[in-house]
């Protein structure tokens, strides 16, 4: 590394072998980005694991069937009157003719020191009729099942069937009203509305012959999810609405965990798949670096040892682990933000302190500044990502075949 | 410093010596980590045997997570020491002062079965500390060289300490003290001049 350039006025170093040897270097270099993405992905899953306990006091995925009137009475083998109901794949359930669902999600977050936990509370809205006529043959009182948990249900909820308000009975695992239809001619329309809570997501199954569900609210990373996709759907960030249009046959089958539509959410969070995206861009963003440095090197003709690449390589690294402590405390943003000038402002200093040139450091620090801004610009378009990278790649390609002229003209 | 006495035929400390050495202290580091995480596994034993309670076996396996670090930023501060007060120190001594670090936590273990960990942190981190600055005054005869080495030591250990009750704040704390040591090696590397191919610390 001691080149005798002072010796030979005029004519110029091999610097082969030092970007041989700064190749090597990279090795364990990535070596320590991989040991920063282990430690990533296991506070992920420490994160996750105490988000879920977090979440599972408050409330767990909600699935709710929409009302149901049972068909068969006379044939029930189980212990209670109601019990069958209990095993939804026995036939013998109507739904509605038309049945409107409604829901509208909340979302709030639950801390716990540095662990967070979304849940939600979902306003749900059930309407629709029942044909007419199809209610009085059952016998003069029915019984409406709801499938929800009860134990999701924030205040009693009540329905109105007819003219009627009755109040739902909690039984096990879901909500029934007995109803006395000796009276309901005609159409029998039905609403009813609840709040539930719950977190990671929301699954409603329509019943009827034609139904609508609507789920809409705020929450982060929602996915629409089930036995149909969507016919209408809107997300713009953290604001999502989706609508489902079905239609089944009026006695109905139900197999025990499918038909459901719905969304679901991210109950922990994406902090950690932020970090380890970023990661992905540690190889590029020190081998540029590093060839920034090594052109200054040439052009300065002041030799800087491998040592000091090797630390400069070092502080990039530290960059992802520095990135990863404090999104756990501020958001991504911000933390990306405080990491990178904290990166560059140490790089920036050692270059102009050892080169002597308070320009020269500037310019490394403006470069890294640029790499950082656009490997954060990356992270936040989600589409065409690739597209900008090699476009970048090529840019950079570009400004390093100029800057390797500046050097055979000198 | 250029002026004391000792003199070589030909320089010693070249950057040939440096990148030597630091592979070297590398892999002793490595090595002994490796002897560390056996610590860990007796600790594990004795906890299973039930002589360990469960809650100091959990501290003495956080502070083994350290040891590595703290075996390469000590025996790099020794380099240091070598090249700043120009006194040789071989091989073997290298090992020994790791050794010595390496010891550290299996008497925390031992220690820690006896008393609270907090008392058998601090005795133990004062008989390391002694032992090793006493080696160094050995080795250099220069109390500042002993100074140095005792503050870098003491420095490391409490940070230890302080990670290891941390918790989730670890990483933070951890993260930060990396970053102020890395630029801690780059100032340590502004001062390292080649002076007819030797290296001075200036």
């Amino acid at each position: 590394m001691t080149s005798d350039i002072h010796t030979y006025s005029g004519s110029r170093p091999s610097y082969g072998k030092k970007v041989f040897l700064m190749g090597l270097i990279c090795v364990p270099l990535m070596i320590g980005v991989l040991a920063v993405w282990i430690l990533t992905f296991s506070r992920e899953l420490t994160s996750n694991s105490v988000a879920d306990e977090i979440a599972h006091k408050w409330g767990s995925m909600v699935y709710i069937t929409g009302p149901v009137v049972r068909v068969d009475m006379d044939d029930s083998d189980g212990e209670s009157p109601y019990d069958q109901g209990y095993h939804t794949d026995s036939p013998g359930w109507m739904g509605p003719q038309t049945f409107d669902c409604e829901a509208t999600v909340e979302t709030s977050s639950l801390h716990r020191g540095i662990y967070e936990a979304e849940v939600f509370t979902s306003h749900v809205r059930m309407s629709g009729a029942f044909s007419p006529g199809s209610l009085q043959p059952l016998g003069d009182t029915v019984m409406v099942k709801l499938d929800v948990d009860p134990g999701c249900i924030e205040q009693p909820a009540s329905l109105t069937i007819g003219d009627r308000q009755l109040e739902w009975t909690s039984f096990k695992d879901y909500l029934f009203a007995k109803v006395n239809v000796a009276d309901m001619s005609g159409r029998v329309e039905f609403s009813t509305e609840f709040n539930v809570r719950g977190s990671g997501a929301l699954f409603i199954r329509p019943t009827g012959e034609q139904s609508t569900v609507t789920i809409s609210g705020d929450a982060s990373n929602p996915s629409f999810d089930g036995k149909t996709l969507p016919v209408d759907r809107q997300l713009s960030g953290r604001v999502f609405s989706a609508r489902w249009e079905e239609k089944m046959p009026a006695r109905m089958k139900f197999s025990s965990r499918s038909g459901y539509v719905g969304t679901s959410f991210l109950v922990g969070v994406d902090r950690y798949q932020k970090v380890s995206r970023s990661m992905k861009y540690s190889f590029i963003i020190i081998v540029l670096t590093f060839i920034s440095v090594l052109f200054v090197e040439i052009v300065k003709r002041h030799p800087i040892p491998l040592l000091n690449y090797f630390l400069i390589g070092a502080a990039l690294i530290l960059f992802y682990s520095l990135l990863l402590s404090f999104t756990e405390l501020v958001p991504f943003g911000w933390a990306y933000l405080v990491a990178s000038v904290m990166t560059i402002a140490l790089i920036a200093g050692y270059i102009w302190k050892i080169l002597g040139s308070r320009s020269l450091g500037m310019s490394i620090g403006a470069v890294l500044a640029v790499m950082y801004l656009l490997c954060f610009i990356m992270l936040s378009i989600s589409d065409g990502a690739l597209l900008v990278g090699s476009l970048l790649l090529f840019f950079a390609l570009a400004a390093m075949m100029y800057g390797s002229l500046k050097i055979n003209s000198n | 410093m250029e002026n004391m006495n000792e003199t070589y035929d030909e320089p010693k400390y070249t950057m040939r010596w440096l990148g030597i050495q630091t592979v070297f202290v590398l892999v002793i580091s490595l090595i002994l980590a490796l002897v560390a995480s056996g610590i860990d596994s007796v600790a594990l034993g004795r906890q299973v045997a039930g002589t360990l309670h469960s809650k100091q076996y959990e501290l003495v396996s956080n502070s083994i997570t350290y040891c590595f670090a703290v075996l390469t930023i000590s025996l790099m501060s020794l380099m240091l020491i070598e090249v700043a007060f120009r006194k040789g120190i071989n091989f073997l001594q290298y090992g020994l002062v790791g050794c010595a670090l390496c010891l550290f936590f299996l008497l925390l273990l031992a220690m820690s079965e006896k008393m609270a960990f907090i008392w058998a942190y601090m005795i133990v981190t004062v008989m390391t500390i002694g032992l090793i600055g006493t080696f160094v005054k050995g080795l250099t005869k220069n109390m500042k060289a002993v100074g140095l080495s005792v503050t870098i030591l003491a420095v490391e250990y409490g940070l230890m300490l302080m990670l290891v009750y941390m918790g989730s704040m670890a990483l933070l704390i951890g993260s930060l003290s990396l970053f102020i040591l890395i630029a801690v090696a780059m100032y340590f590397t502004l001062k390292l001049k080649v002076e007819n191919e030797e290296l001075v610390l200036k």
